[in-house]
């Protein structure tokens, strides 16, 4: 059991966790069968058959009794069930529209919705058993109320609420202007701009996957992976000092991990031209804006040469770059983490001078 | 049934189903929901609270029932019966009578009516009539006036006959009722002495109907009614001026435990058979009830406890557990767990006393809390605060003896040897062991010697530093030799036993307890010389200027008799300890350790070739004396404005848990501060168990042996000390008298003149203080060293000081000897004052009678005769001498009257002796205020005593008999 354990809590580790989730997410995405009402039986069986047989541990215990944390445990099950239904009845559609029938949302009325008593029925129903289940869940979780703030003494771990973790989590790869404003911000742009951006017209009033690939792919990832799964980690993985401990590790206060991280132009500068670093600070950090500019100009159009020549054409120049800088802003997250883990990079280029890191 | 056909997504009747079911979950939740709501704990303990009344309030009808059974009650029944017989007969009268005073009743209420509204009627036209009238005569209408000035008059004729008329039917009623009376009184009579009877059980009767439950009560209580009469209710106190800090505000403290401790401020609930939360307060003359010093509703409960004070639960009030087996059988049969939330939990059991110093502070002692007074008091003697900063504590003087001139007392080695186990020279010893603990038991590892090697190389550097830097004394050889056996009488006898003990063995329980005052003086051979000896006797503040050592005024004699006894004790065992050598290797790591924390490597090199042996240990001691922080304790030359180097325990109770190192033992000891100070107490060093520490990190806390109940009284003190603030207005204040008496209280307790006097009336303060501890190795009562309460108004303020800064003999027949203390002037004046202040004497100045009033020749010679009569100097020492008589009935000598004595304070003392020192031999001459002697000055008591006063009073000039022997 204790072997068991081990290796949960070893996998655990954002090193394996993100990468592993990453793929078997984007694989699954190709598989149809995955997503068909067996495999989603089987999903929900495999993760409460994990969460009931964890709960004898002790600790795993504690963190997932925990009044506040038990919101995120239902998170995992509610945005299981509906990514699980959204792509279900896309790979239904898929299925239908190949047999060239019409999507399933098409199939009774094409100007008509079901209103009465369908939708208003249904809604009273779920008014009435949602009611039930919070008055059941206000008697028995308590509201977590805390001892009296002292100012001299800070709760360790300090966490930010729920929906802010995915943040709280980028905070340990980028520095808090980056991972604080320029991302967050660029997020919410970035969604603003989606129905500007999104010039696919199909989709439109009914579930598909074949339809729309790129866009619910990019969409699942950034929302799915980038931002639940933080939110999961960080309510149960992270500790105190945001240290990580896995599920079933008790939290040491006093755990010490060195942070060994190293700037890249320590790397270039140091490490391989074993000179000093120069005292200017442009000349210093040089390559890493040069990299960071290439990043940003050089891959688009690497990208619209082969791989998203499509995009480029229908989209035209002015939307398709301002999709490709927000898709790479995006994807400099888990770039950053990769580089974190195997090189100990901490900053491609590192500008304290001026407060700013990337 | 025509079912249309539309287009549904969902069958309507599985809808229909779901709808249903939910429904009634909802409702079935929502019951849930209300009875969660409305079930709490606090009102399970009412109601069990309310039957437990309700059979006891049965027990009690039951047996007051029982008495009213026998007896009393069942003679008035059958006088009552016999009376309703009689009445039986009567019948017809009877009901005559009756219906005649009823009809008159009637009547009387006619009458009345008719008088009331007559005089209305009166009223109100004679206010109109009034002004008519004068109008009227003004206009000179004067027949018209007289005509109205009539009608008015028989408007009051007509009120005048309609009083006649009541009047006469209420004499008429009162007569009927006189007839009924008269036939039925009796009847009346005995029912009222019945109803008194029953009173009791009434009033139990009604008791049993509030408390007991019903169906009104269940329906009074019920959720959502129980806004109107609820019998179950929250208990609570609110006060505003007793304020509890939430860390950005302060709140005032709502105090809610009498919502389960119902009866804690009623008496009669402290039987054996009453359990908690159902029992009332211990000592409720001091704590809770209405008239106690601390009344509930002023003080509430939370303030000198601890815990939630707006809790209602057992859990969330924050009860603590006082040991590991309490908690246990808290959690199983409360399901009790920490309460996590909550900075200032309840003190447990053993440390309640710690909620007295918040408001106390300013008292010297508080007897009634006595495990927190032993703590302070231990705090005071072990000198905690030599190392660890504690407010009020700063201006005490250092615990520790003056090192300044040590090495002119005693030699290196048995420094080593006492520095190394002080508790190998001296049970008792005071000084704390900071070597051989248990992070000291280290192996030799590579480098790095024993732990007990460098232990011995610290102590051997410590020692060479100080002799380095003692200023020598010199000491002449005494002149002459002692008598051993003659020093052990006067060990015995002249007083030295209130302070020390010359037993290796005895063990004090507390190390406050006044015969520890001074240290145990077995095995003083081993330790020092006869010279040293003989002149700290003749003067002990040669050698330390704040000793409370005192001056016994010994003859050259008598100190080499003294000092040749004392040094004739020798400890053997400690003698024979081997002072280990250190070896030059083990001096050179720990040289090299404490260089290389400054120096780089090299240069601590450089820095060991140049000194030689000597300067490496005066190295090392300067820096092991900083280490250990020595001068906590001891004045040492160069360190007099070190800072003490412990933590600092002004507000230590308050600490949050989180910031106690517990060091790998989180299991074995509970995670709460009384938990952790109770452990760094017993053992300080053990939090370094199991942890990886270079030599200088370890723990340096010495360890100080404290027995299991200075452990308690300690950890209470600890608690004591927190961050509580208490309001001015609640704190208790000195008043000036009081102030006075305080100061004189802490250098009573200072000087310990409690190890040979009692300075309390109240017996049980008395023993609570250990009063006179020197009674316990003087057998015969006689040699006891005087009474001291009351002497404020017995001695003259001007008298004591003089004595106080030089005793004379007063009573010739002890053997004790009332030392010099050499205190200052203000030191003095505050003992004097204080005993005025304690018995509200005048102070400092009073009349002075026996010139104020001189004396009559009558009263003169009064005076002289019941002195012989009363044979006064049967007892009295008089002059040179004393009477042939046992110790204990020899009484002052009355010479010392006239500078000594305050006149009044003679003539109370005359009247009743036993009143101001009970137990005295002193006969009462006037019990009662009657003379035994009728004719001297007619038989008056109070003049015959004030001839006495005048005579005592003259004794001093006059001169004195010689020696009497009875007569």
């Amino acid at each position: 059991m204790q072997f068991i354990k081990n290796i949960i809590n070893t996998l655990s580790d954002p090193t394996f966790l993100l990468p592993i989730a990453a793929v078997i997410f984007l694989v699954s995405l190709r598989k149809p069968a995955f997503w068909s009402k067996k495999g989603g039986l089987i999903a929900l069986a495999l993760v409460s058959g994990f969460m009931g047989v964890s709960l004898f541990d002790p600790y795993f215990r504690i963190i997932v009794t925990k009044p506040d944390n038990v919101p995120i445990v239902s998170l995992i099950f509610l945005v299981g069930f509906f990514t699980w239904l959204a792509l279900h009845q896309g790979f239904e559609n898929d299925r239908r529209i190949a047999e060239g029938k019409l999507p399933a949302e098409k199939d009774t009325s094409n100007d008509k919705v079901w209103v009465w008593p369908d939708l208003v029925y249904t809604e009273l129903i779920s008014m009435v058993i949602f009611g039930a289940v919070l008055i059941v869940w206000s008697v028995y979780l308590k509201a977590p109320l805390e001892e009296p703030a002292n100012p001299t003494m800070a709760p360790n771990p300090s966490k930010a609420p729920w929906y802010f973790l995915g943040l709280q989590e980028m905070l340990v790869y980028y520095d808090p202007w980056i991972a604080g404003v320029l991302l967050p911000g660029l997020i919410i742009i970035g969604l603003m701009a989606t129905p500007f951006l999104d010039i696919n017209p199909k989709g439109n009033g009914y579930f598909t996957f074949k339809d729309r690939k790129y866009e619910i792919t990019v969409f699942l990832f950034g929302f799915v992976i980038l931002w639940i799964l933080l939110i999961i980690l960080g309510t149960f993985l992270r500790g105190p000092n945001w240290n990580f401990f896995g599920p079933y590790k008790y939290w040491d206060v006093h755990y010490l991990l060195p942070l060994n991280n190293v700037n890249l132009s320590e790397f270039i500068y140091v490490k391989g031209l074993k000179t000093g670093l120069p005292s200017n600070w442009f000349l210093r950090e040089v390559p890493g804006i040069i990299l960071v500019l290439l990043y940003f100009t050089v891959t688009p159009l690497m990208f619209a040469k082969r791989w998203f020549k499509r995009f480029f054409l229908n989209m035209g120049a002015v939307r398709y770059q301002i999709m490709m800088f927000l898709l790479l802003c995006m994807f400099s997250l888990p770039i950053k983490m990769v580089l974190r883990w195997t090189m100990n990079l901490k900053y491609i280029v590192a500008i304290p001078e001026y407060f700013f890191n990337i | 049934m025509a079912v249309e056909k539309h287009d549904r997504n969902y069958d309507t009747r599985d809808l229909n189903r779901v709808f249903a079911i939910g429904s009634l979950v909802l409702l079935a939740v929502t019951l849930l929901m209300v009875a969660d709501d409305y079930s709490r704990q606090w009102k399970d303990v009412q109601r069990r609270f309310h039957s437990l009344e309700a059979s006891r309030t049965r027990r009690e009808i039951q047996e007051v029932e029982r008495a009213l059974q026998a007896g009393e009650m069942k003679r008035l029944q059958s006088e009552l019966k016999a009376a309703e017989d009689e009445l039986a007969r009567h019948r017809d009268a009877y009901e005559r009578a009756v219906k005649a005073a009823s009809r008159i009743d009637g009547e009387v209420y006619g009458k009345d009516l008719d008088f009331r509204f007559a005089k209305a009627t009166y009223d109100s036209k004679k206010y109109k009539a009034e002004q008519e009238i004068a109008e009227l005569r003004k206009e000179r209408k004067e027949s018209e006036a007289d005509a109205k000035q009539a009608e008015l008059d028989a408007v009051k004729g007509k009120m005048d006959s309609a009083k006649l008329a009541l009047e006469a039917v209420t004499a008429e009623q009162a007569k009927a009722k006189a007839e009924v009376a008269r036939l039925a009184g009796r009847i009346d009579d005995l029912q009222t002495k019945m109803t008194k009877m029953r009173a009791t059980r009434d009033r139990l009767k009604k008791k049993l109907e509030i408390v007991d439950s019903s169906f009104t009560t269940w329906l009074v209580n019920a959720p959502m009614l129980d806004f109107m009469a609820p019998t179950l209710l929250i208990q609570q106190v609110v006060l505003p001026k007793l304020r509890h800090d939430i860390n950005f505000m302060e709140i005032p403290r709502v105090d809610r435990c009498q919502t389960c401790h119902t009866v804690i401020d009623k008496p009669g609930y402290d039987k054996p058979t009453d359990r908690q939360p159902f029992r009332s307060h211990p000592d409720l003359a001091l704590y809770a009830e209405q008239s106690a010093k601390h009344p509930i509703d002023r003080f509430g409960c939370t303030a000198c406890h601890g815990g939630r004070d707006r809790g209602t639960s057992f859990v969330n009030t924050a009860h603590t557990p006082d040991n590991p087996k309490q908690r246990k059988e808290w959690e199983e049969k409360y399901g009790w767990e920490k309460m996590r939330y909550w900075d200032t939990p309840m003190r447990s059991r053993s440390h309640f006393y710690a909620g007295c110093y918040q408001c106390h502070s300013q008292q010297v002692t508080i007897p009634e809390a006595g495990p927190l007074d032993r703590g302070l008091r231990i705090v005071e003697v072990s000198g905690c605060y030599g190392c660890h900063a504690i407010k009020g504590f700063e201006k005490l003087r250092k615990a520790g003896p003056d090192l300044s001139h040590v090495a002119s007392k005693t030699d290196e080695k048995w420094a080593f040897r006492w520095i190394r186990n002080p508790r190998s020279y001296r049970t008792g010893a005071r000084m704390p062991s900071f070597f051989g603990q248990d992070n000291q038991k280290d192996a030799p590892k590579g480098d790095r010697p024993a732990a007990s090697d460098l232990n011995d190389a610290e102590i051997e550097a410590l020692v060479t530093y100080i002799w380095d830097k003692a200023v020598p004394i010199k000491y002449d050889p005494v002149p002459g030799t002692g008598n051993p056996t003659k020093g052990k009488e006067l060990f015995d006898s002249i007083g030295c036993r209130a302070c020390h003990t010359d037993d290796a063995n005895e063990k004090f329980a507390n190390r406050a307890n006044p015969r520890a005052f001074g240290p145990n003086l077995a095995g003083l051979g081993s330790k020092t010389s006869q010279a040293w000896v003989f002149r700290w006797l003749k003067d002990p503040k040669h050698y330390w200027k704040e000793t409370n050592m005192p001056n016994l005024r010994l003859s050259d004699q008598e100190a080499l008799d003294l000092s040749s006894y004392l040094m004739s004790r020798r400890n053997e065992a400690f003698d024979r300890i081997p002072v280990p050598t250190v070896s030059e290797k083990t001096r050179d790591w720990l040289t090299r350790e404490y260089l290389s924390a400054r120096l780089s490597h090299a240069e601590t090199e450089v820095k060991m070739r140049t000194m030689d042996t000597r300067a490496k240990k005066l190295y090392l001691g300067e820096k092991m004396i900083t280490k250990y922080g020595c001068f906590g304790c001891h004045q040492i030359k160069g360190f007099e404005s070190a800072q003490p180097i412990g933590t600092e325990l002004t507000e230590e109770g308050s600490k949050p848990v989180e910031r106690l190192d517990f060091g790998l033992k989180e299991d074995e000891i509970p995670n709460t501060l009384p938990a952790w100070v109770s452990a760094k107490l017993d053992n300080p060093r053990q939090f370094d168990e199991g942890k990886i520490k270079s030599w200088d990190e370890k723990l340096k806390m010495p360890n100080f042996y404290f027995t299991p109940e200075e452990n308690t009284a300690l950890v209470t003190v600890i608690q004591a000390f927190s961050k509580a603030r208490m309001d001015v207005d609640m704190r208790r204040n000195l008043s000036a008298d009081e102030a006075f008496i305080e100061e004189g209280r802490r250098i009573v307790r200072d000087h310990n003149c409690i190890g040979c006097h009692t300075f309390e009336r109240d017996k049980t303060r008395t023993e609570s203080l250990g009063e006179a501890a020197i009674r316990a190795t003087i057998q015969d009562v006689g040699y006891w060293p005087p009474m001291l309460a009351g002497e404020g108004e017995k001695v003259i303020p001007l008298w004591l000081f003089n004595f106080l800064k030089g005793p004379t003999t007063i009573r010739p027949w002890l053997t004790a000897r009332m030392p010099t203390f050499g205190l200052s002037d203000h030191e003095t004046v505050a003992i004097s004052r204080m005993f005025a202040h304690a018995d509200r004497a005048e102070y400092p100045f009073e009349s002075d009678y026996f010139k104020l009033e001189p004396a009559s020749p009558d009263l003169l010679a009064g005076g002289a005769k019941l002195f012989t009569e009363f044979k006064c100097l049967q007892c009295h020492v008089a002059g040179a001498g004393k009477p042939e008589r046992d110790a204990a009935d020899l009484a002052p000598n009355l010479s010392l009257a006239r500078s000594r004595l305050r006149p009044l304070w003679i003539e109370k003392w005359l009247r009743n002796p036993e009143a101001l020192q009970p137990g005295t031999r002193m006969p009462g001459f006037f019990p009662d205020m009657k003379s035994p002697d009728k004719e001297t000055l007619g038989g008056d008591a109070a003049q015959q005593i004030r001839a006495l006063r005048y005579h005592v009073l003259g004794l001093a000039a006059k001169g004195l008999p010689a020696v009497t022997t009875g007569n």
